[in-house]
């Protein structure tokens, strides 16, 4: 993986000047400062003042039962709760030092900064090469041969290249779940984020899919800083390096997996891991 | 006869008298189509067509009335495409959902009940007299774009809505404005449904009369319209004006004209029906 990640940087680097592509090594360390953050919709207290500092370039599980507010947690950390009719936010959010809820801040550059993946695959009823494309497009970039070159790479780096590089032109709608969710993931690499936010992933895949998506994952977090929502404890357990345990709008624990999973503090997380409630 | 049979009774006899509802105004208009077509499809050649009209009734053609129609069906589409168009995106996806948005969605829907004549009226006054655009084509124009309006953006509207949110939410997600998000993903994904709407609410305009008797398009005009300044008339007023004389020839040719009138609109719903089925297709 490492070798074929440094040809590809190479190629790029060497054929085509672009300011946005650096070496991942060298990327700003993207962690995630949370800060006594409280959300409401209309009435509801959905979140109730939550402070955490999310970790860069490993992978962060959120679990929790339904309802409890880990993907409203999740979706303020690009702002696509901002559409949410009755959303209202206090506290702060901080990424790589910089609060992300300042009136200043360009939604648009953030989200281009961190990534989203959502529950169902969710393909542009467009060509397959259109979907990965489309993220570089409405940045203005028109050189057909370095959007060429970064498409044909994130379809590799997905693992989905070889089942689709003779279909590029076919709709994206014609793949199957699996393949859509992973097309959705290297449409987000594309735009090379430095977070990714993946709000279970891999609730709509059957059994060998979600093994891709999650051997991918896994792949991911030495670029990336990954943050995914899941219901399912043993996906947790496998990927994820921290885990954070939501209830009722509250951050009720958080530490590194293992920890969680063997040893958890609370009487509450233990009672969720064990299967006892939720 | 026990419970069972009365209850397959009733379901025989609602299914009889289900399928005499559903025929009831196919066949009614299957009559009226034998009929105009038994009057009119031996007057129907390409000479009916390319006439001028004419006191003789061998003689007349609908080639004014065709090419007003068609002047005007180019105008309207010109007009109100653009309009009824922005006009939808912006009720769907910028405008403020409050009270004031209510009242004014209320009242779209309610001007598309509002009946044709009216237009005609407010077409006559703004259009005709204070504008000076005088009996034209675009005065035509503009009285039928303001009357089909309303069709086109609660078509438009509807064709936004059934865009998938899950569409909008990954192009947001991929850092593109609402602007890029509209213009991109779901002007596209919802472009069979307004093409739909908007052909259907033409295939409306092209049948209107009353609007355009008001506004002052006139039953005989010697020349087709060169410009939109010019004077015209339409299909529909060239039948309503020969159906009303007495000779026979007159009735042959309105049934005639009526016959080109019908394929102009079944046309015009069969590409509609068609771009809906191939939207559909593309957003599964």
């Amino acid at each position: 993986m490492a070798k074929e990640i440094e040809i590809t940087m190479e190629t790029v680097l060497t054929d085509i000047p672009f300011d946005k592509i650096v070496d991942p090594s060298l990327k700003k360390k993207a962690k995630i400062e949370v800060k006594d953050v409280k959300v409401w919709y209309d009435d509801f207290n959905a979140i109730k003042g939550i402070d955490m500092n999310i970790k860069s370039n490993i992978v962060t599980a959120f679990i929790g039962p339904s309802g409890c507010g880990k993907s409203t947690f999740l979706r303020l950390f690009n702002r696509m709760n901002d559409y949410v009719e009755g959303f209202r936010m206090e506290g702060k959010i901080k990424v790589s030092g910089d609060n992300i809820y300042k009136k200043k801040v360009n939604v648009e550059e953030l989200r281009k900064e961190i990534g989203m993946v959502f529950q169902k695959p969710n393909p542009f009823p467009k060509s397959i090469f259109d979907n990965v494309a489309y993220g570089l497009k409405i940045q203005g970039i028109t050189d057909k041969q370095l959007i060429e070159e970064r498409v044909i790479d994130c379809l590799k780096q997905v693992a989905l290249w070889d089942e689709v590089k003779d279909d590029l032109k076919k709709s994206a709608m014609a793949l199957s779940g699996g393949q859509q969710q992973r097309l959705c993931i290297a449409r987000t690499l594309a735009v090379q984020p430095s977070i990714i936010l993946m709000d279970e992933p891999t609730s709509a895949l059957d059994p060998i899919s979600t093994a891709k998506v999650e051997e991918l994952i896994f792949k991911l977090k030495k670029e990336y800083t990954i943050v995914i929502v899941t219901h399912n404890m043993q996906q947790a357990s496998r990927i994820s390096d921290y885990t954070a345990f939501f209830y009722l709008g509250e951050l009720i624990e958080y530490d590194k997996t293992k920890t969680i999973f063997t040893n958890p503090e609370k009487k509450q997380t233990e009672n969720y891991i064990t299967g006892r409630f939720g | 006869m026990n419970n069972i049979q009365k209850n397959r009774l009733k379901d025989q006899l609602f299914k009889i008298w289900g399928i005499s509802c559903t025929l009831f105004g196919l066949i009614l208009l299957g009559v009226f189509i034998g009929d105009i077509l038994i009057d009119g499809i031996t007057r129907i050649d390409w000479d009916f067509v390319t006439d001028l009209p004419s006191r003789k009734a061998e003689k007349a053609g609908i080639y004014t009335a065709l090419m007003g129609s068609i002047w005007t069906l180019l105008l309207t589409t010109v007009i109100a495409f653009p309009i009824g168009v922005a006009a939808g995106v912006y009720l769907e996806e910028y405008g403020n959902k409050n009270k004031y948005s209510a009242i004014l969605e209320i009242n779209i829907s309610n001007l598309a009940g509002v009946p044709s004549i009216i237009y005609g009226l407010l077409g006559l006054e703004v259009f005709v007299r204070i504008m000076g655009l005088g009996a034209s084509v675009l005065a035509g124009s503009l009285t039928l774009s303001l009357l089909i309006l309303p069709i086109i953006i609660v078509a438009t509207r509807e064709a936004i809505k059934a865009v998938p949110k899950s569409i909008k939410d990954a192009s947001f997600a991929l850092g593109a404005s609402k602007w890029q998000t509209i213009w991109n993903q779901v002007l596209p994904a919802s472009s069979g449904g307004i093409l739909t709407g908007v052909i259907l609410a033409l295939s409306r305009a092209v049948g209107e009369t009353a609007p355009l008797i008001v506004v002052g398009a006139l039953a005989y005009v010697p020349f087709a319209p060169q410009n939109p300044m010019d004077e015209f008339s339409v299909l529909p007023i060239q039948i309503f004006n020969w159906i009303s004389r007495p000779q026979h020839g007159f009735i042959e040719n309105a049934a005639a004209a009526i016959i080109i009138l019908l394929l102009i609109t079944f046309l015009m719903n069969g590409i509609a029906v068609y771009f809906r089925n191939k939207w559909q297709k593309k957003l599964r």
